[in-house]
């Protein structure tokens, strides 16, 4: 009887393995990053492609950041109402659900910058918003021009402020603030 | 001493939350219970040094980064990290941080992260994080991050806003449920939110009878006596509800410590809906 031979198998075995190792590196998605940032979180560095360089913040260690330091004059509702009647939705938009989340901030001038904007997915995941989802919701924001420093009796103060984009099948489902 | 102990008896509320804050609430690690020279207890040491300084601020951040880097096992660090870039919009940032957190200490710390997942209403992440919170890890007691109330009320207004509101009058129940051993935690919004469920439920006698001893607990909220007038109005109480919305109105001025809670975002009344009722 002739011996069989197992080398054929092993061979066999050894590719399929190495090919599922690799496959299972190329899926695993970490769930997390830690993000370094090396200024206070509130403030939002200039960026000479996107910012205006006559924006000017004059202390950036004094950010105040609380929900609702930086009003809208109208109130709550009508910034709501704002936002929602500016807001152009296309078909190209129908695929997006997920948030755009908008910051900015506001000088000791009075003046409003340094407008950001971010896609995420419903766990906050990063997302790539389709067409120009993310530059329309970042320029709707923009065209808001009616702030109050409601909350604060210093008139040189600083803020920080974020407006979240709840988008459902491409349409505004919520303005969060 | 007298005046104080007068401000106590007319304030009971906020004296007994000044008392039981900081058993409610998450606070500060004890670096003590890990090894002299672990990374976890250096870890710990330098996280206590960050909280020092602003939150957000850069000392804070680069104290919390050589936390990480010396003890990476050393949950706290990546939670308090992620506060800020939450408070701050960052949230691709933060969530990265508390998720983290959840895998070196789920028990502890998905309740943050189903906080955030309410407040932006990403409704059925926060159910599910709260569902592994209390049917996987069996917690007990945990309150939202500002003590509002305790978490089982944010499950039970996620299902309410899901289109499940049973589910999330089952929830509500099973906490008002603890509170018959344990009547001191009671929350200061619980009844308020169970009659909302039950309002939403179609059960308008057990949504008034919640409603009514929320005003016996905590009076304040306009919320409540909008609830009460639109009950009272389907009842052709004419009377008793515009009494009940004028009451919600001057409670949304801010007549004696009025207010509509943030906490409740997706089911505030505003001052359109009371105006549309007057």
């Amino acid at each position: 009887m002739r011996p069989v031979s197992y080398l054929p198998l092993i061979i066999l075995l050894l590719t399929f393995s190495t090919f599922a190792c690799l496959q299972s590196q190329a899926n695993h998605q970490p769930k997390y990053k830690i993000p370094i940032v090396t200024h206070d979180l509130s403030y939002i560095p200039f960026d000479p492609l996107l910012d205006d360089p006559n924006f000017q913040i004059c202390d950036s260690t004094k950010i105040s950041s609380g929900r609702n330091r930086l009003q809208y004059a109208a109130g709550r509702n009508t910034l709501r109402s704002d936002i929602v009647s500016r807001f152009s939705p296309q078909s190209a938009y129908e695929s997006f659900n997920g948030y755009i989340v908008i910051r900015f901030l506001a000088n000791c001038k009075g003046q409003t910058g340094r407008y950001r904007a971010a896609s995420l997915h419903l766990d906050f995941s990063p997302a790539q918003a389709p067409s120009n989802l993310e530059q329309h919701a970042k320029e709707v924001v923009m065209g808001l021009n009616n702030w109050s420093r409601a909350t604060e009796t210093n008139a040189n103060a600083e803020y920080s402020k974020f407006i979240n984009l709840k988008i459902k099948n491409g349409k505004i489902d919520h303005v969060v603030l | 001493m007298a005046r104080l102990i007068t401000w106590c008896y007319k304030n009971h509320w906020m004296t007994l939350t000044l008392l039981f804050a900081p058993l409610l609430l998450h606070g500060q690690v004890n670096c003590l219970i890990y090894d002299a020279a672990s990374g976890e207890r250096i870890a710990c040491e330098l996280s206590l040094r960050a909280i020092q300084y602003r939150q957000g601020s850069r000392n804070s951040q680069l104290l919390f980064d050589k936390a990480i880097e010396v003890g990476p096992k050393f949950a706290w660090a990546y939670y308090e990290k992620s506060v800020p870039f939450f408070k701050r919009g960052l949230l691709a940032e933060g969530v990265s941080l508390i998720n983290k957190a959840i895998d070196l200490e789920p028990k502890n710390y998905l309740y943050y992260r189903a906080y955030w997942y309410f407040y932006n209403r990403s409704y059925a992440h926060c159910i599910e994080d709260l569902e592994e919170l209390y049917t996987v890890h069996h917690e007990s007691f945990t309150n939202t991050p500002g003590g509002e109330m305790e978490m089982r009320m944010i499950l039970a207004m996620a299902y309410a806003q899901s289109g499940e509101v049973e589910k999330g009058i089952e929830w509500a129940q099973h906490l008002m449920d603890t509170y018959k051993e344990q009547p001191h935690l009671k929350g200061q919004y619980d009844h308020h939110i169970l009659g909302v469920l039950y309002y939403l439920n179609n059960r308008p006698l057990m949504a008034a009878a919640q409603l009514e001893k929320q005003l016996e607990v905590n009076a304040r909220l306009a919320d409540t006596h909008y609830y009460l007038g639109l009950i009272n109005r389907e009842n052709t109480n004419s009377t008793l509800a515009q009494l009940h919305f004028k009451k919600a109105w001057a409670k949304l001025q801010g007549e004696g410590g009025g207010h509509s809670p943030n906490i409740f975002e997706g089911f505030n009344v505003s001052a359109q809906d009371i105006e549309g009722m007057l």
